[in-house]
This record gives structure tokens, sequence and C-alpha cells, in this order.
């Protein structure tokens, strides 16, 4: 219980005028994006990583629309305290993000990591796609969604860490073992209301993706790199990591392109070229 | 090879609708054309359906029609027509050759599909660590560029033959005003340092000096001459070079004195 608690606490940095807010992935920790976090810090960000209850571990599934509640109430603490904020996610958490900035246009920048809005990586099975019909049966309160080898982590040494406390615990830093079908089901409908929305946001948006990543495959930054209405979108994939890209082979490069977007984004240095404003290899 | 290659196709369900229609527009072409073909190419239609949509939809659509167009071509256009109960040479060999060839030629075209992905991944792999490189040597370069302007910056705090008259932070009060500078400037000329600065020259030369300051993308600075008058009217110009030097934290003024110039 006690491992759970230092696992669920928000992370949480002063800093100046600019102010990050971390959105860590679906019944996980914030502890998955705590080097992000410290190197956002160690550059002058205000940084806040928090807990999101009834979406992160241990807590019971709500709605995906209390879990944007709890996030947009992040959202207003900071932006109330801070000259500007701009969001980062992982995951189900950059879902959130594109969720939070279809609603808040003042959001300064979008940092989306391995953002999923179709669970298509190669470790999902088959039959994934059947769990929508299935939800609508009492099966819903019987069956969770293991999570297996390689726990979206490409990284040896730090995957056999997280399969011990797995095994051992039932959780570790990348969250549960399992994943209940309600937090699957809240997760895809979640996915649905920001595909419908995609084309509002105007916010300059990162995207990071594996194309190797386990649970969603690249397609899924491409088609938000596509459909999204910012100016700015700047897509960037990488081969040396599956989908927790904050903590695998990659974070550091992960890390630095983050901070450097955020800074160009309050610089209001991004450049842009090309049919579709999208970004090109003129800015770089 | 990519685990992800495997999803190179389109997804959805609506695929195995269109691999329906792929399907049924084989099949009608095929008994349009059963007047002038009879017994011959039996599932020629049929495989080129297949071919199609498994390589623009994905191996499991193709197999669908595969596995509905075995008994399609079977009982229409395999003699004796339209019925099942013969077993003969002719159904032999569609139903063992059929499916083996088409299942060949998609299995080539899946394993070519995936490399053809693969490889196009890779290239953006390839494309977005260029962009980060491009990235870092352009943060690289404006960082040498900091450290050369700060280098010789900080020169100047160090004057040892008395030449600075004036060192500045644009727009901010933080100046340094050397003793001779001091009786040339009216203190109530300005709230900052640049504006008391630009008020001690001529308006050409101010014009000048301000026009250079508002100019963006100069990230090496500029040196300027220019003269100094000065308030007793007996006394001659001072002959001057100002220098900006961008830095990080803002752009820096530095006056130096180069010589008297008689009027």
């Amino acid at each position: 219980m006690k491992i759970q608690n230092s696992l669920t606490k928000d992370i949480h940095y002063p800093g100046g005028d600019h102010a990050v807010l971390l959105l860590h992935g679906l019944s996980s920790t914030p502890q998955e994006m705590s080097y992000i976090a410290r190197r956002l810090s160690q550059n002058g960000f205000a940084v806040l990583a928090p807990y999101i209850k009834g979406y992160g571990l241990g807590s019971p599934c709500t709605t995906w629309r209390e879990w944007l509640n709890e996030v947009r109430r992040h959202y207003a603490q900071l932006r109330a305290t801070h000259r500007t904020v701009s969001v980062s996610g992982l995951c189900i958490g950059a879902t959130l993000g594109l969720a939070l900035a279809a609603e808040e246009p003042g959001v300064a920048a979008l940092s989306l990591l391995s953002v999923t809005l179709f669970y298509d990586g190669w470790t999902i099975p088959w039959y994934h796609g059947l769990l929508n019909l299935a939800y609508r049966t009492p099966i819903r309160h019987f069956y969770s969604f293991s999570e297996r080898e390689p726990y979206g982590l490409k990284n040896v040494a730090l995957r056999a860490k997280v399969m011990k406390s797995m095994r051992q615990k039932g959780n570790s830093t990348i969250g549960s073992a399992t994943l209940s079908m309600h937090h699957i089901f809240e997760a895809q409908a979640l996915a649905h209301h920001v595909k419908l929305h995609l084309h509002e946001i105007t916010t300059n948006c990162l995207l990071i993706h594996a194309i190797d990543d386990d649970t969603s495959t690249a397609a899924n930054a491409e088609f938000v790199h596509a459909h999204i209405g910012s100016e700015v979108s700047r897509k960037i994939l990488l081969d040396d990591c599956y989908h927790i890209i904050t903590m695998d082979n990659e974070r550091e490069l992960v890390a630095r392109e983050t901070q450097w977007f955020f800074e160009e984004a309050l610089a209001g240095k991004h450049e842009y070229a090309g049919a579709k404003n999208k970004l090109t290899r003129a800015s770089a | 090879m990519i685990n992800n290659a495997r999803r190179w196709a389109p997804r959805g369900a609506w695929r195995y609708g269109v691999a329906l229609l792929a399907l049924a527009l084989a099949f009608e072409v095929r008994i349009l054309l059963h007047p002038f073909l009879e017994a011959r190419m039996p599932t020629l239609f049929f495989v080129i359906a297949a071919v199609a949509v498994g390589f623009s939809l994905g191996i499991g659509p193709a197999i669908l029609i595969v596995v509905l167009s075995l008994p399609l071509a079977d009982f229409f256009f395999v003699p004796p027509y339209r019925e099942f109960s013969t077993l003969d040479k002719s159904d032999v060999i569609l139903v063992t050759g059929f499916p083996t060839v088409t299942l060949a030629f998609l299995a080539m075209i899946e394993w070519l599909r995936r490399t053809q992905y693969e490889a196009r991944l890779i290239a953006e792999v390839a494309k977005s660590r260029l962009d980060m490189l491009l990235r870092t040597e352009k943060r690289r370069l404006q960082t040498e560029k900091s450290v050369s302007i700060s280098n010789r910056l900080l020169l100047n705090f160090s004057d040892d033959d008395g030449d600075v008259l004036y060192i500045g932070r644009v727009g901010s009060k933080y100046e340094y005003v050397s003793e001779d500078l001091s009786q040339e400037f009216d203190a109530a000329s300005g709230d900052t340092g640049t504006q008391r600065l630009l008020a001690a020259l001529y308006p050409e030369d101010a014009r000048v000096l301000a026009l250079h300051l508002n100019s963006a993308n100069d990230a090496y600075g500029r040196i300027l001459t220019m003269h100094l008058p000065r308030k007793k009217a007996h006394l001659i110009d001072l002959e001057i070079q100002v220098e900006t030097f961008p830095t990080a934290h803002g752009d820096y003024i530095v006056m130096k004195k180069i010589s008297e110039k008689v009027v």
C-alpha cells in the first residue's frame, strides 16, 4: 500500500512563469513522466504531473468526462498562477491533452507522446475489436486485459525490473498489470470524442511516436498529424523504443525535443512551410 | 522486421464489405462472359479480385474472397453446371489449384507490402533524425555565437585604456556611464539608459542607432561610428564607436571613445 502511495504521488516542481502539465497514461502513475518532469524543471519550467483519480493506478474507474474534469481543474490551477501552460501526455494522457486543448485554446503548446486513438499495436490481441460488444454484456465485470511482455519497454534491463514488480505486486511505475474493461471502454469513448473535435484544435502540437509501438501504431500519430487544426504540427518517429517513450531507450531525446518545442512555442519561433502549413525540414 | 509492419493495411470492418463487393463484381463479369468462356478459366476473375483486394486492403479480406469464390466457381462455372453432386478431375483441379495459387500470390503480396511499409517507416525515422540533427546543429551554432558575443562583451568590462564611455542593456536602467560621458548626459532626457544615450547623440546618429537596435536577425551585432556632441560648445566632438551585443539575456550597447575631433 505504501509503495502504491509513493507511485501515485503527484510530481510538482515550482518554476518560472511558464508551467507544464504532464498527464500520465491510463491506469498508470505520474512516475512514468518523472524523467521529462525533471528535465523541464531544470530548464526553468514549473511542472505538475498529477495523479488523476478514477483514471490512474489503483482507483476505481470513473467516466472519461470525470477524467477530463480533473485535468481541467489542474490546468485552471496552473493557469491562475502562471503566464502560460503547456500540456504533455503519454498514451491516453496525450488523448486527454487533446480533449483539453479542444476546450481550452489558451494551451500554449501540446506534446503528444505515443498518442493513442486506436489500440492497434503488435501486442494487442485480434479480438480487441470485439471488446466493445463484450462490454455490453456481464463479461465486463469479469474480464480484464492483462499487460504482457514487453510492457511497452524495449530496454531489457528496465523491462526486467518492471516485470518483477508486476509479478510481485501487480503494479509498477508504468501502471497496473491488468486493465479493466471499464478503463478500455472509457478510453475508447474519449478517443472517439477527440476524433470528432480534432479539427477544432489550433494549439501548436508535437507528436512523438515509436514505429514499433506495441500498444498503438504510428498510424495514430499520422492520423492526428493529418487531421488536427493546428498550423504547427511536428511529427517525430523513433525506432529504438516501444510505447513508454518517456522511460525507454530514447527518453533523453523525447525530453529534449519536448523542452525545445515548448521553448519555441513560447518564443513564437515555430516556422512552418508547405501545402498544409505543417512543419517541414525548413523549420529544423 | 518491425513487428508493426503487419499493420500496413487500412483498418476497419468496411474492408470486408469492399471484398464482398469485389467478389460480386468478379462473379458478375464471369457470368456475363460465360457463354464465350464456357468451362475455361472458371476462377480467373476471382483471382484478379483477390489479388487486387489483397494488394490494397490486406490479406484478411482477400482470403474471404478466396473462401467464398471456391464454391461459387465450382457451382456455376465447372461442368456439370449448377450442381455439387459430381466430383471429377475438373473439380479436384479447381479445389486444389485455385486456393494454392491464389494464396501463394497473396502471401507474396503481403510480404512485399509489409516490407514496403517497413521501409516507409524507417525512412520516416531517418527524416525525423535528420530534422532533430538540424535543430541540434542550429542550437549549437546559436550557443557558439552567444558564447563568442558574451566573451567580446566581457572584454569591455575590464577596460584597461579607459576608452569605454558607456555600457548598458537596451530598455533597462542598468548602465555604466564613464565620468567623461556623465557630463554630457541629461538626466531628465529619458527613463532608461538607452533613451538618455540616444538623446545625447546628434539626431541623425540617434536615428541610425535606434533603427539598428530595432532591426532583428542581427545575431553578431554591428559596430557603428558616430560623433558625440559636447554640452560646452567650445569643446570638440568625440568620435565614438557604438557596438551592440545581442546576448541570450538581452541586447547590450557599448560605446567607446576613438578620438577627439575639432569642430
